[in-house]
């Protein structure tokens, strides 16, 4: 609360540092376990949108929809 | 904040191998250590198995804030910043204290866009606690000289001979982490000797600076970080470059305090990357360019804080020398909802 305050600048900075080495641990875990691989969120959109797409066990993207989120 | 954590500190007086976790946990001597990104980095590659498996729902439990709070939190915010804006279309003054607001505001609307899914204050670790999460961090907390013996231990236990487990006596910590090293032969790679650990009082202070910034790309982002949040910052304080000031001087102090808060981190990111790339500091003129560049890296925040400061006090000072125009209100901005 007070670094926002007084230095919202640091705040920003490490925000920014946190996300940036979350995205190098998310990259490194996937690539030992792709199967934790889950869709973003403009993914998912488009999952949604084409829902009529088949998945491989022949169910629609958009019936899995709650299952997967 | 939250995060994984293992039990210790790693005492071979208290413990022991085949102590279980509730002895661990009963102890009033074991504290949470909170393992640093070289070496959570270092697990996800190689020990991903002792990573607890927790439900996404688990982590939003514990949050102290929900999606709701931070959305009305940014309309509050954004409002802010139109309500700014359109003074400036109405080509009303602002006031240092309403752009010292604003750059904060500017600050707090991108931290929260990159915060967006991160839950605010979980203050609970989530405690490795397995007997293999005990040896990994056994192996994390070695010496060189403790890795080499608990390396030797596990090369040995590997081509069958059964000397070491009857020999000499070795502490409990070189066996957990022959253990753990068993399964990385043949070629284990060394666990970073940069791994520090955070105690339980330090989880909840935001941020994991990667100490080791291995790799081109750990540095290269960690420059551009260093560069872009004071520039985002100091940006905004160029809309009152033009107000009406108390004094000339006051107004060229906050000119110069801009200019410094803006370009402090693409300053100090030139300087650090000027150390080292200099070279050879043997010679004479290596060493003076070494010591000003100390000196420079020194300077540099204090020059932030002190010009930073004085932004913030500036625009407290300016509020008893307001026009008239500077308490008109802009027309349009009221109709976006906001608390008032």
């Amino acid at each position: 609360m007070f670094l926002a305050l007084l230095a919202p600048e640091f705040l920003l900075y490490t925000a920014i540092n946190e996300r940036i080495n979350a995205g190098i641990l998310l990259r490194k875990a996937l690539k030992f376990h792709p199967h934790l691989a889950k869709p973003g969120m403009l993914v998912g959109v488009c999952n949604w949108i084409c829902g009529g797409m088949k998945s491989k066990v022949d169910v629609s993207v958009k019936f899995q929809f709650r299952v997967i989120y | 904040m939250g995060g994984f954590a293992f039990y210790g500190p790693f005492d071979d007086n208290i413990f022991t191998a085949e102590e279980s976790f509730f002895q661990i946990s009963a102890n009033p001597r074991h504290t949470v250590e909170v393992p640093n990104f070289d070496a959570l980095e270092y697990i996800v590659e190689h020990f991903p198995h002792i990573l607890t498996d927790i439900p996404e729902e688990y982590i939003l439990d514990q949050a102290a804030s929900s999606s709701l709070s931070k959305a009305l939190l940014i309309v509050q915010v954004a409002w802010f910043c139109t309500n700014c804006a359109s003074r400036l279309f109405q080509h009303l003054p602002l006031s240092l204290l309403e752009v010292s607001t604003a750059a904060h505001a500017f600050c707090t609307l991108i931290t929260y866009f990159v915060w967006w899914s991160k839950p605010l204050n979980v203050a609970a670790p989530t405690i490795m606690r397995e007997r293999e999460a005990r040896e990994v961090y056994a192996l994390l907390k070695c010496s060189a000289d403790e890795y080499d013996k608990a390396l030797e231990m596990a090369q040995k236990r590997a081509a069958g001979d059964s000397s070491t487990l009857a020999g000499t006596y070795e502490s409990g910590k070189i066996v957990l982490a022959a253990d753990a090293l068993q399964h990385l032969l043949p070629n284990p790679e060394q666990p970073p000797r940069a791994s520090k650990f955070r105690k339980r009082g330090q989880i909840l202070v935001p941020g994991t600076i990667r100490i080791g910034l291995s790799g081109n790309g750990g540095v290269v982002s960690a420059a551009i970080t260093t560069a872009i949040s004071p520039i985002l910052y100091g940006l905004v304080h160029f809309l009152a470059w033009g107000d009406r000031f108390p004094t000339t001087l006051e107004r060229l102090l906050w000119q110069v305090s801009s200019l410094v808060v803006t370009c402090s981190g693409l300053a100090e990111v030139f300087v650090v990357a000027a150390t080292a790339w200099s070279g050879d500091s043997s010679t004479i003129s290596g060493k003076t360019i070494s010591v000003f560049m100390a000196l420079m890296v020194t300077i540099i925040p204090l020059a932030h804080i002190l010009a930073s400061g004085f932004l913030i006090v500036e625009s407290f000072r300016q509020l008893s020398f307001l026009d008239s125009a500077a308490y008109q209100l802009p027309s349009w901005s009221n109709y976006w909802p906001h608390f008032s």
